[in-house]
């Protein structure tokens, strides 16, 4: 395994939650490597393990075994500072749920995490703008509360507010699942063509297959389990479903 | 901190964010820092205010005088002794002179400061002059001097009352009413400006004659020479004084002074740190609730890569600005509540250090403003401090999957480790309290107590938790909602308690405190004083003494018809041991005649201590004065007299509370001949036996009333006379006690109105599943209602151990009084109905808003 090129290097990782008679086992002996610039679609029924692998990736929660290596550090040996580092720097989530802050603003929403980087504030507000118009919202909504906006534009806030930082990788849990056809379709593009200019290394959960003919590669999950890795010719852009 | 050296806008920019939305939610957290802050500040302000008008005092009645000698307060000495004190080398001047109080005969009572100097001594008037003596305007020294019922008084006094020179004035002096002639006005410095222009000055002479008796005076004023060392010729004075007299440097005086009033102030800051330690409680509660409510958002924060240092400090910055809000509010509030207080602390004060009132004006020292200020920010900070820790330490997975609930447990074995300490350290500052140690102890023994409650509160609520669920659930679904509602955030729950409980129960502790002090006046004042009836002059001098009154009254009321026996009590302060104590007197006959009854002695007492009491062998002593000295039954003690060095023996103990640090009783002619002091501050009368009690009364102020204004009471009237004026020395800490309710409910309210808000969207859910309007309602209000009853029973705990623990142990310490606990049962119920009725109001409120909001709209996205 060439962990030092893989962007994320996943080895027989088993997640468990609860112990003895109650314990659940979310994830059972993963492993898989996900090289720079790679695009991964993971797809599974619901309760599949698909969150808990994100969750571990991006250093949130620790594997009851195994280990998961980003660039080829280990995260079980970084202290929790430096895995919020890496997540600062490296890593751009967007989770299942909206997960906006109520009580900001559109800009402030997006522009956040920069202050944490040390940019100063009027950059990244313009860093925002940029982002914001990228994911196709108009300027006007900048001063705007979550609230205020539908169900989709929140998503695409959200999926800026992960670029923002621009990470090398983007960890993506059902960005489309709350949106029409139309709009999901957008913002696989958008992803789509950061990954093919910058090398973004991407993972998508999904439940789509449609938006699962993005990636290269199609993981699929079942019990925490992978049941099924294939490669397959990307089908992007074009409404063909891989199984149909 | 690369954060800080950014422009305030983005060092605050992430609280201000968050913060935007919640300030209409955090109000009364701010008004709850800003009250405490306001306390605080308050308390400073007034209490160097007052400090420094009793030294302004001090320092302008003595003018230029840099020592002074005098017997005790009020003890009369010769004229002569003046003569001996000038001869003394360093001394440029002795000035005698008579202080004293008199009363102004036109209805209104107003209490001026008499001062008798020899006013054609130029020489002596020089030394109470500010400046420019010319202007104390005697315009006819000659006839000044020629006719004795000659006064000068202040420009104010007069232009208040429309008098000019040659107007008379009827004064009340001890020998009853007395007419005097206008014949100068004073300009509004030195001495005059003191005492807000309720002074009078007149000839040593006139002044002899209607306050002490011809040749006898209470003061001398001493000037030392320029190149004269002030400390030796102290001594040198000293050494040629007669026993029983005392020169004193103002310093020295300013020094007894705080010793006085230092008691008093510890208390008031106690009350003040206790406010600030309720706001720290609110604040700590309702930023705990703010944090917990924005846990999923901080989880973000976490999972985008932000540190968990870095989270705490972004909270951080939160409390800063609800501290600087709570400061920017709390210092004006302060400045106005230092303007409202200072009076009623001045007079408090006064009573209970027995000075005149001064005419004190608040001053507004920055240093004041700056400690409260800090004490504010500090408060602020460290109630945020631990919430955001929690908050930042949040398990970021399980907030952002399930917007997480609160760990159930008591607490780990750390807890129980910090319970038993706080728990163990309060109990071992009690004791060393107990064992006779400072008032600091005290201080810090209840913080110790106040901690250990407010952490009681978590297994006082487990305890609880279990019984109450099955009483409660069962009646009805509400009952349960309610119940597992409290029982899901036990954190939370417990620290609304345990706010509750400290706020509630330091009013508590300070109503026990205050009543205890005020029963046990009555019961003593009662317990030395027999009879039918009690007459006094109808003025107060200074604290709860009535002015004394010549003891030809007691002639006076003998010819009265209807009354049998009267005896003549004379009271003052003296000094023993190296402090103040107090001298009571009685005529001996008072005892001797068992006509009265008799005082029931404590403990042991001499066989004989009736009859040598009356023939002026033996003295009776407070049970604060042997617990202070620890001086015993059948022991002597030797006083210094005006007339030489006095031993008597001790022949028992009673239960008085004349002075804090003592009282001797002794027979009156025996204190006659020693002090030559022949006033009377009580007149104790005993009816004949076919009289009717309410008959003399009337008789008596027929017949003597047009000479003095005369207080005349049956024996239980003058008990609650002189628990009035307890109440009176206690209005200022009555009036903060009350301020803390303020405070405490306001707390309350909020802590459970907010906890309400928050579950707005659950109780939407609830109504939108079908539960009537009515049963969330009602579920709100058991939550309430239960949350108020454990945090009474909290408070009850605490009031009731600190009370206990105040009266027993520190009282006796920090203010000098042995107390009797009383426990105010009447008032305590209406604190306990009072803080049940706000919890219950408090969260009718939001519940009813909830109740009536349509459940879609409770449900929408935040
Ligand atoms: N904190 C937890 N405690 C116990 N079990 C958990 C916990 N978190 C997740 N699980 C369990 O782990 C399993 C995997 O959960 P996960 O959220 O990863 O599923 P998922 O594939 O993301 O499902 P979905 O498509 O519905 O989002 C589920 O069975 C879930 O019940
Ligand atoms: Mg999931």
């Amino acid at each position: 395994m060439m962990t030092s090129t893989a962007a994320v290097s996943i080895e027989h990782v088993t997640k468990q939650y609860g112990t003895g008679a109650q314990a659940v086992a979310a994830l059972t002996d993963v492993t898989m490597a996900i090289p720079i610039g790679e695009f991964v679609s993971i797809m599974g029924p619901s309760g599949s393990g698909k969150s808990t692998l994100l969750n571990m990736i991006a250093g949130l929660d620790t594997p009851t075994e195994g280990h998961v290596r980003i660039r080829g550090e280990d995260l079980a040996v970084l202290s929790d500072d430096a895995r919020s580092d890496l997540r600062l720097h490296q890593i751009g989530f967007i989770f299942q749920s909206f997960n906006l802050f109520p009580g900001f603003t559109i800009e402030e929403n997006v522009a956040w995490p920069l202050k944490f980087i040390g940019i100063g504030w009027r950059t990244a507000r313009d860093r925002a703008a940029v982002v914001l118009r990228q994911v196709g919202l108009a300027a006007a909504i900048r001063t705007r509360r979550p609230s205020e906006l539908s169900g989709g534009e929140q998503q695409r806030v959200a999926i800026a507010r992960a670029l923002i930082t621009e990470p090398s990788l983007l960890l993506a849990d059902e960005p489309t699942g709350n949106l029409d056809t139309r709009t999901g379709q957008a913002i696989l593009d958008l992803i789509l063509q950061l990954n093919t200019e910058r090398k973004l290394s991407v993972i998508l959960v999904t439940h789509s297959t449609f938006a699962a003919t993005y990636g290269h590669r199609t993981v699929e999950l079942q019990d925490g389990r992978i049941v099924r890795d294939v490669r397959a010719p990307r089908q992007a852009g074009r409404l063909i479903p891989i199984g149909a | 901190m690369r954060s800080l050296l950014v422009s305030p806008r983005t060092f605050l920019l992430i609280p201000r964010c968050f913060l935007r939305a919640n300030y209409h939610r955090l109000i009364l957290t701010v008004s709850a820092l800003a009250a405490g802050v306001a306390l605080v500040c308050a308390i400073d302000l007034v209490n160097r205010s007052v400090i420094e008008a009793f030294e302004e005092i001090v320092d302008t009645m003595a003018g230029r005088a840099a020592l002074q000698v005098s017997a005790g307060n009020g003890g009369l000495f010769p004229e002569e002794t003046a003569d001996t004190v000038n001869a003394v080398p360093g001394v440029e001047l002795a000035v005698s002179a008579v202080g004293a109080t008199a009363f102004v005969a036109d209805g209104s009572g107003e209490l001026l400061t008499v001062h008798g100097v020899d006013v054609t001594n130029d020489a002596a008037v020089r030394v109470y002059q500010a400046r420019d003596p010319d202007r104390a305007g005697v315009k006819d020294p000659l006839a000044f001097l020629n006719q004795p019922d000659s006064v000068i008084l202040t420009y104010e006094f007069a232009k208040r009352r429309r008098l000019r020179i040659g107007d008379p004035i009827e004064l009340e002096t001890p020998t009853g009413r007395h007419q005097f002639t206008i014949r100068g006005l004073l300009e509004p410095q030195g001495i005059a400006r003191i005492h807000g222009g309720s002074l009078v000055v007149m000839d040593l002479f006139a002044a002899e004659a209607a306050f002490t008796q011809p040749g006898l005076i209470n003061r001398i004023d001493v000037v030392v020479r320029r190149d004269a060392d002030v400390t030796t010729v102290a001594e040198r004075v000293g050494a040629v004084l007669p026993s029983g007299l005392r020169i004193a440097p103002p310093a020295q005086r300013k020094a007894d002074l705080h010793k006085v009033m230092q008691s008093m102030q510890v208390v008031l800051r106690a009350v003040g740190l206790l406010g600030l330690a309720a706001a720290f409680l609110i604040a700590f509660n309702r930023l705990a609730t703010v944090f917990d409510e924005r846990a999923w958002q901080l989880g973000i924060m976490r999972a985008t890569g932000v540190r968990a240092w870095s989270v705490w400090w972004e909270l951080l910055k939160e409390s800063l600005i609800l501290g600087a809000l709570g400061v920017a509010v709390g210092i004006p509030l302060g400045i106005g509540l230092g303007r409202l207080l200072l009076p009623i602390i001045a007079t408090t004060t006064a009573l209970s250090s027995k000075l005149t009132v001064p005419d004190a004006t608040l001053v507004v020292r920055p240093s004041s403003l700056v400690v409260a200020a800090a004490l504010g920010f500090a408060t602020a900070v460290l109630a945020a401090a631990r919430p955001a820790w929690r908050a930042a330490r949040v398990n970021i997975a399980e907030t952002i999957r399930g917007r997480g609930t609160e760990d159930v447990r008591i607490g780990g074995t750390t807890m129980w480790v910090v319970r038993s300490l706080a728990l163990l350290s309060a109990i071992g500052m009690m004791t060393m309290q107990a064992a006779g140690g400072s008032p600091a102890w005290s201080l810090a023994a209840t913080g110790a107590v106040l901690v250990t409650a407010a952490l009681a509160a978590r297994p006082l609520l487990h305890v609880v938790d279990i019984p109450m669920l099955h009483s409660v659930s069962q009646r009805n679904a509400s009952g349960l909602f309610a119940v597992t509602g409290l029982a899901r955030k036990p954190h939370r729950t417990a620290l609304t308690i345990a706010t509750l409980g400290v706020g509630f129960g330091t009013v508590i502790w300070i109503w026990i405190v205050a009543q205890s002090f005020e029963q046990s006046v009555i019961d003593a004042s009662i317990g030395s004083l027999r009879g039918d009836i009690a007459v006094s002059s109808a003025r107060v001098n200074d604290g709860f003494v009535e002015a004394p009154l010549d003891e030809a009254i007691l002639s006076s009321l003998r010819h009265v018809a209807g009354v049998h026996t009267v005896i003549g009590e004379q009271m003052i302060d003296w000094h023993y041991a190296g402090g103040p104590v107090a001298i009571s007197s009685f005529d001996p006959e008072y005892l001797s005649t068992g006509e009265f009854g008799r005082w029931t002695l404590i403990g042991e007492s001499l066989p004989d201590v009736w009859e040598g009491f009356a023939d002026g062998t033996m003295a009776i002593i407070s049970s604060s004065l042997a617990f202070h000295l620890g001086t015993r039954v059948g022991e002597n003690l030797t006083l210094d007299t005006p007339s030489g060095p006095l031993t008597v023996r001790v022949g028992g103990v009673l239960m008085t509370l004349i002075s804090p640090r003592g009282a001797i009783i002794m027979s009156r002619a025996l204190f006659k001949r020693y002090w030559h002091d022949t006033h009377v501050v009580h007149s104790l009368i005993r009816v004949d036996k076919s009289a009717d009690v309410a008959s003399v009364r009337a008789s008596i102020a027929r017949d003597l009333g047009t000479q003095h204004p005369l207080k005349i009471l049956s024996l239980p009237e003058l008990g609650q006379w002189f628990g009035e004026q307890v109440q009176r020395a206690f209005s200022g800490i009555y009036a903060l006690a009350i301020l803390i309710l303020l405070v405490v409910l306001f707390g309350a309210a909020d802590t459970l109105g907010a906890g309400v808000l928050e579950r707005q969207r659950e109780l939407a859910q609830l109504r939108a599943t079908g539960v009537r309007a009515r049963h969330v309602r009602r579920m709100v209000l058991i939550e309430a209602g239960l949350l108020g009853v454990l945090g009474l029973a909290l408070a009850m705990a605490i009031g009731l151990t600190l009370g206990v623990f105040w009266v027993r142990e520190t009282f006796p310490y920090m203010l000098g009084w042995v107390l009797d606990l009383h426990i105010p049962y009447g008032h305590l119920a209406l604190i306990s109905i009072l803080s049940v009725m706000t919890c219950i109001v408090a969260a009718w409120l939001p519940a009813a808003r909830a109740a009536r909001l349509e459940p879609a709209t409770g449900l929408r996205y935040e």
